[in-house]
């Protein structure tokens, strides 16, 4: 391997002040083995292909690229992360050790965390993020894997640890990244969706699904609620914390058993209220991306605003990143687009 | 064993008395049994009224032995206010609580205050979760608070930490109750108090709020480099 031919990704990576570049799994390699520490996302077919490394990766073939969305099977995203000299730190956490995520980040830095879709980890972490020993202190990113939608029935999400380059369905990894002192980083999201002016919803009970709800301070059923007022189930439930709104999307409204399901967990004790509708996907993103010259370290967004804002072949601007089952910008969130400055 | 002596030791009396203790010296523990006097009863001083029903709690060291306490008591009874009991649904005696308070207060990670007080890590992540929500910590502020031991942890101060208000001051609550509102644009900070919000309008007495006051103020100090022209709001309000 030359030198020349590695730089140059690099080289493009930081001119271009865009969070990393989609390309081939020989690029990847070469990258992979300069050492530098890179988070990676693709098909698992193209992740197996990837020699061990400091790397951390997840499964995914949904991205937002140079040419605008699209779904690939043989190209990878690389991430690669703007660290201060040292290595990184990369761990996995299972469903008990992930309360300490936010313990082992650097003073100075962030942490970038991707778990495995439908997994206990996955759900001990949307549960219960927000209470974890040291959050909202240090910036925390990262993503859910997920799988091609045409394999959801017959293929796990799965993350990889790229140190022994091992496959997991049951644990999360993490790299954590500390920067030089004279920077510091920074955790932005572009939420397209606002809060309607429809009634207030309560609910009675944190978790991922509903049956009775309060909605103006009436308890009524939530399917029945949506069924009559004809609401759009692809717009989400927005919260508003303290003037950054957070969005709950809807998985699935089972109207025999009158059930809610949801991709992120509500919280008892919030105001939600159902999102109002939106311009075209891309031109309300392109609206709201940061068009200074800062970095971004970090980006994704996510499948639904993929697949409901039809993305695919439109552009995101230099919003790069892989497009996932859920974000996380400290907490999950749903249909959200998160990205990471450092400056 | 003088149980007397230890029912000085725990604060332990009438009509609650320690019936048995078991001491297991491999595994350095003690399990303190307590119960109700059996009225009438001419036979042993230490009989105790058969509730079949008891809740065990894990209890502040006593000398080198990891200490539980293992409470009878009847159906629907209300458990004693004491240091040497807990909440029905909480892990930990009041003591030990109390002591557990004071060491997140102190910014010691559930890591550290596990590894110190040599706590099933579990066990205190549900405890947290139980201030957290509401739902453990009613007890706590009745309690006599037990002396609580120097950190072993030495957090480095800075210019910062000193300058920033101290916990005591008015703002912290302010802010917390929603009184006061920030222009805020970093993420984690609006997030943060939010969720500091509703935990400090659930809490029951005053250890757990201060508590918040002291995590909301951590905020500050760690991130002075991204929160700068908040703690600018925060300094003006209280000058």
């Amino acid at each position: 391997m030359s030198l020349e031919t590695v730089e140059r990704p690099l080289t493009k990576i930081l001119a271009g002040k865009v969070p990393g570049h989609l390309m081939s799994v020989e690029e990847a390699a070469r990258i992979i083995q300069t050492g530098r520490g890179v988070s990676i996302a693709g098909d698992e077919s193209a992740l197996r292909k990837l020699p061990t490394g400091l790397w951390i990766g997840g499964t995914i073939p949904y991205f937002m690229g140079d040419d605008g969305g699209l779904c690939s099977r043989d190209k990878v995203f690389v991430n690669e992360l703007p660290a201060a000299s040292g290595a990184p730190g990369l761990c996995t956490y299972d469903v008990t050790s992930i309360e300490e995520v936010c313990n082992d980040a650097p003073d100075n830095g962030f942490s970038v965390l991707i778990v495995p879709a439908f997994s206990r980890v996955h759900e001990r972490f949307a549960q219960d993020a927000p209470e974890f020993d040291g959050m909202y202190l240090q910036p925390l990113v990262g993503w859910v894997a997920g799988v091609h939608l045409d394999d959801l029935a017959t293929v796990k999400p799965k993350v990889i640890f790229g140190p022994t380059g091992e496959f997991h369905d049951n644990l999360a990894v993490a790299m954590h990244v500390a920067i030089d002192d004279d920077k510091s980083a920074g955790i932005e999201i572009i939420n397209l969706f606002r809060p309607g002016a429809g009634p207030v919803i309560r609910f009675p009970e944190s978790g991922f699904s509903a049956k009775d709800v309060e909605i103006d301070g009436i308890r009524t059923n939530l399917v029945e609620y949506l069924r009559s007022s004809r609401s759009d189930t692809r717009l989400p439930l927005v919260a508003d914390y303290c003037g950054a709104y957070i969005n709950v999307s809807f998985q699935s409204v089972d109207e025999i058993t009158g059930e809610v399901k949801f991709y992120a967990p509500v919280y008892s004790g919030l105001e939600y209220r159902l999102a109002s509708s939106i311009p075209p996907y891309a031109e309300a993103f392109s609206q709201q991306v940061p068009h200074d010259n800062g970095e971004i370290a970090f980006c994704c967004n996510c499948i639904l605003n993929y697949m409901y804002g039809e993305l695919e072949g439109k552009k995101t601007d230099r919003m790069h990143g892989p497009i996932t089952f859920g974000e996380i910008a400290y907490q999950l969130v749903n249909q959200t687009m998160v990205y990471l400055r450092v400056s | 064993m003088n149980h007397e002596s230890i029912e000085q030791l725990m604060g332990i009396s009438s009509p609650w008395l320690i019936h048995d203790i078991r001491i297991n010296k491999s595994h350095q523990r003690v399990e303190v049994c307590i119960g109700q006097a059996r009225s009438g009863w001419f036979g042993s001083r230490r009989a105790i009224q058969n509730f079949g029903r008891y809740k065990v709690w894990r209890h502040t060291s006593l000398g080198v032995l990891k200490c539980t306490v293992r409470i009878d008591y009847p159906e629907n009874g209300v458990l004693p206010n004491v240091p040497w009991c807990g909440d029905a649904c909480a892990p930990f005696t009041n003591a030990m609580g109390q002591q557990v308070i004071a060491m997140l207060t102190e910014g010691m990670s559930l890591g550290t205050i596990a590894r110190l007080l040599e706590l099933d890590a579990d066990m205190l992540w549900q405890f947290k979760h139980g201030l957290d929500t509401g739902k453990m910590g009613s007890n706590l502020d009745r309690t006599a608070s037990p002396k609580v031991p120097e950190p072993k942890v030495v957090v480095a101060s800075n210019d910062l930490e000193e300058s920033l208000p101290a916990a005591e001051t008015a703002i912290w609550r302010e802010l917390l109750s929603g009184e006061r509102e920030l222009e805020m644009r970093n993420l984690g900070l609006r997030l943060l108090l939010m969720r500091l919000r509703q935990q400090y309008a659930m809490a029951h007495d005053e250890e757990v709020r201060m508590l918040k006051v002291q995590q909301l103020r951590r905020y500050f100090e760690k991130n002075q480099g991204t929160a700068g022209r908040e703690i600018e709001q925060i300094m003006e309000a209280v000058q």
